[in-house]
């Protein structure tokens, strides 16, 4: 219970953080309105049918996500690396792996607030269509973004210490979500073009087995990343 | 060499603890006890190991080689339940820029879970060290010294941590601030440990009850008031 209430207060803090300067939400949610308005321009450029466009939706859709992703990233440590400070975490009186898990639950919640914002902006302007199965989207989407965030997490806190980031994180990061990435857009075309549920699930828990072993790696090495 | 300072219930007991950071022995086969209520000092010139050592025993770095017992415990297994009666100010700041010096407190204590009515305890020190002017102001508009007064509190707040280390507490602070570190350092409960880190004799010397000379990541000697005197002379 204890480490709950770590997890959660650790999360807070971090929520209220971003919320008072609202830098990374701003970032993600600005290069989520370009990227959407780019491709739907393309598309009133070039002559294509309904069904070739909706099946690109969906892989614009995970590509923008992916690079919100990449953004997030970015601010994970921040405020401890500010200072050089990642000791202001590492002197409290918690287990590494509480640190992990707020900063999971950080980044899936700034994504999820910002994703809704792009989801809209895609049924807008990408046409992207939701008839039946808005609940077998939400689900990919769900797990989809969760696995690319503890994929994201794990490449943050093996970057913790990296004097270079910005050439490190997309190193680790892309092979890592490659095949997630793919097959959250097959699933997602699947969705909408073809609806076919058992195709769904059954990739869809390949994501999430994807996340879950990730997940207990980071959780079983996060002590070594963060002391040595 | 290694230097043995004999102790009974120590708070702190390295036996031949080493660190080397590619190829810098950082710290090598040092060997201390510190006990109870004492106020040690580490000096040593830039690069003499003392900031390393000061973060192995407060546990926020792993030694390459060697033990480390605190309170009469070895730390091997769960280390973040010895962090609770360690406060550590290292030379760089913990706090949070964009939440004021009450929020950070707050976090800090809530984390530690040290007291329940942390908003008295804080109230309690705000009112008793007269820091009322500064401490709902966010930490990015202060100064470095009023900064540092907050910090100070987070690390020695009233009956919290039982060890203390304090990594070049008086650096780039006036007289008043220095005076204001060394009240807080004398009026801390009568069990608690301190140790200071620092390159400035003068400022330890007032304070510590023994000072461990390091040089190159190893102790040196070590340096009863008896022999401050004479030490300062022969390094000046």
């Amino acid at each position: 219970m204890s480490i709950l209430i770590d997890v959660f207060r650790l999360t807070k803090k971090d929520i209220l953080l971003e919320f008072r300067k609202r830098e990374t939400l701003f970032s993600m949610g600005l290069f989520s309105f370009a990227s959407v308005l780019i491709f739907s321009t393309l598309y009133n450029l070039i002559d294509i049918s309904l069904e070739a466009k909706q099946a690109i939706s969906a892989a614009c859709l995970w590509f923008i996500i992916t690079f919100m992703v990449m953004l997030g990233l970015t601010s994970v440590f921040s405020r401890e690396m500010k200072k050089n400070s990642i000791y202001s975490l590492l002197s409290l009186s918690i287990k590494p792996q509480v640190i992990f898990l707020a900063k999971l639950i950080y980044l899936c919640i700034i994504l999820a607030i910002i994703e809704v914002i792009t989801f809209v902006l895609a049924i807008i302007f990408l046409r992207v269509e939701i008839q039946t199965n808005f609940l077998l989207l939400l689900m990919v989407l769900t797990i989809g973004s969760l696995d690319l965030c503890v994929a994201g997490c794990i490449v943050s806190f093996l970057t913790v210490y990296a004097k270079s980031k910005t050439l490190a994180i997309p190193i680790l990061f892309f092979p890592l979500i490659l095949p997630s990435i793919l097959i959250a857009t097959q699933v997602t075309t699947n969705i909408i073009l073809f609806e076919d549920p058992m195709y769904v699930i059954n990739n869809t828990l390949l994501l999430l087995i994807h996340a879950i072993i990730i997940l207990s790696i980071a959780l079983l090495v996060t002590d070594d990343f963060l002391s040595q | 060499m290694k230097v043995i300072d004999q102790a009974e219930n120590p708070v702190v007991k390295l036996t031949n603890v080493s660190k080397v950071y590619g190829f810098i022995n950082a710290v090598r086969n040092v060997e201390l006890t510190i006990k109870e209520g004492e106020t040690v000092g580490f000096l040593g010139n830039n690069g003499a190991g003392k900031s390393t050592l000061l973060k192995i025993i407060a546990l926020l770095i792993k030694p390459t080689n060697g033990k480390i017992e605190l309170f009469g415990n070895d730390v091997e297994e769960n280390q973040h339940s010895f962090k609770r009666d360690i406060g550590t100010l290292l030379s760089h700041s913990f706090f949070y820029e964009d939440m004021t010096g009450r929020e950070n407190l707050e976090f800090y204590l809530k984390m530690n879970r040290k007291v329940n009515d942390y908003t008295k305890v804080i109230d309690k020190a705000v009112e008793r060290y007269n820091l009322k002017f500064f401490i709902d102001r966010p930490i990015h508009e202060l100064s470095t010294g009023m900064a540092k007064k907050l910090e100070l509190l987070r690390v020695a707040l009233p009956n919290l941590p039982r060890l203390v280390l304090l990594d070049e507490p008086f650096s780039g602070l006036d007289v008043e601030n220095k005076q204001f570190i060394k009240q807080i350092i004398a009026e801390r409960e009568s069990n608690t440990t301190v140790i200071i880190c620092s390159h400035d004799f003068d400022s330890i010397s007032l304070i510590c009850t023994k000072v461990f000379y390091l040089e190159k990541g190893r102790i040196e000697r070590i340096l009863e008031p008896s022999e401050y005197d004479y030490f300062l002379k022969r390094q000046n």
